[in-house]
């Protein structure tokens, strides 16, 4: 199976890391602010959203190779099925971790949401 | 390094330079390009720097991506003087005004149903949203246009990727906020965690014309300083 691609220029990379590592646990100066008491929280969270940004970019292209007939059935099966366990997975060490589905959902300001 | 934010039709003032820490202006003709000489760290300081310039130089627009060297910038305004000139013309006084609608995103699927028709669900999932988007924005859209009959507003609607941008005049911006807030509450279909903001006013982003083969230029310009 080919790789997924995302196309974005160098400000567009650095612009789009820092709004996420910002919404993900970091401030606006792109430094981590870890509280001692929720250390490790604050590290699930910036991981786990991370994780669930990358994996709705490759659900993304994924539906894109789809609609373009550009998968067969049974890598259509095998990334679905990846990316549905995957997102299961991610979920799952939230709740254990503490973090809403809400802090997954990034908002990339000026770049939007994944749609 | 410097960095270029935006073209005016005369050199910037003295005051406008003390105050937001500009360097002198690249000139190609009777246009100005505004130069910053700091390098900014995201792109909210650049609008916030921009909207500021614009409130005491209404005669500037916005440059839509970003040129770093003077090269580039003298490039970009040979090849695009009468779109920059026309952009000039069109858009002085002007901001923009962004409306997002947001739904939540629906609870994952579980295994049973399989991956190909988890991304079938996900595809649906995804048409359904940017048809309620469109059907959203459409009435947005007239509702603008029908503002601007009765009051005689500009305002010009554009639809950008899923957000509505609308352009309008910087007086009217407030009196637009509280009629989008109130048509904002029929546009959400039966509510269900889905949100309309309203954010702004921006300079004219997305009103700006696109310029001429850009990428070209950024080449030509790389290719000459290597």
């Amino acid at each position: 199976m080919s790789s997924a691609t995302l196309e974005l220029d160098a400000e567009g990379c650095a612009e789009a890391a820092r709004k996420l590592l910002s919404q993900a646990g970091a401030g606006r100066d792109g430094r981590l602010k870890l509280d001692p008491d929720t250390v490790e929280q604050d590290l699930a969270r910036l991981v786990l959203a991370i994780l669930e940004f990358l994996r709705q970019l490759m659900e993304l292209q994924a539906i894109r190779r789809m609609e373009a007939g550009a998968l067969t059935p049974d890598e259509e099966e095998r990334v679905g099925l990846t990316l549905m366990r995957a997102g299961a997975k991610i979920q799952e060490l939230a709740a254990q971790f503490g973090v809403s589905p809400d802090d997954l959902d990034l908002n990339l300001g000026p770049f939007g949401r994944i749609e | 390094m410097s960095e270029f934010l935006g073209f005016t039709d005369r050199p910037p003032g003295a005051a406008l330079r003390a105050r937001h820490g500009l360097a002198p202006s690249v000139l190609v003709g009777g246009m100005a390009a505004v130069r910053l000489v700091r390098s900014l760290g995201a792109q909210e300081e650049r609008v916030d720097l921009i909207a500021a310039l614009r409130r005491d130089e209404p005669r500037l627009v916005p440059l839509s991506r970003a040129a770093l060297s003077e090269a580039h910038i003298v490039a970009i305004m040979r090849r695009n003087s009468a779109r920059i000139a026309a952009d000039l013309a069109r858009l002085t006084g002007l901001i923009e005004v962004v409306v997002t609608l947001t739904y939540p995103r629906p609870t994952l699927k579980r295994e049973a149903s399989g991956g190909i028709r988890y991304l079938a669900d996900r595809a649906d999932e995804r048409r359904s949203a940017r048809a309620l988007s469109q059907r959203a924005f459409d009435h947005l859209a007239a509702l603008a246009a029908a503002a601007q009959g009765a009051h005689g507003q500009q305002i010009v609607p554009f639809l950008a990727g899923a957000d509505l941008a609308l352009l309008v005049e910087e007086a009217r911006v407030g009196g637009l906020r509280a009629e989008l807030a109130r048509h904002a509450r029929q546009l959400i279909p039966g509510g269900g965690g889905a949100r309309c903001a309203v954010t702004g006013p921006f300079p004219p982003f997305s009103f700006v014309t696109p310029l001429d083969q850009e990428e070209e230029i950024t080449d030509v310009v790389r290719n000459a300083g290597a």
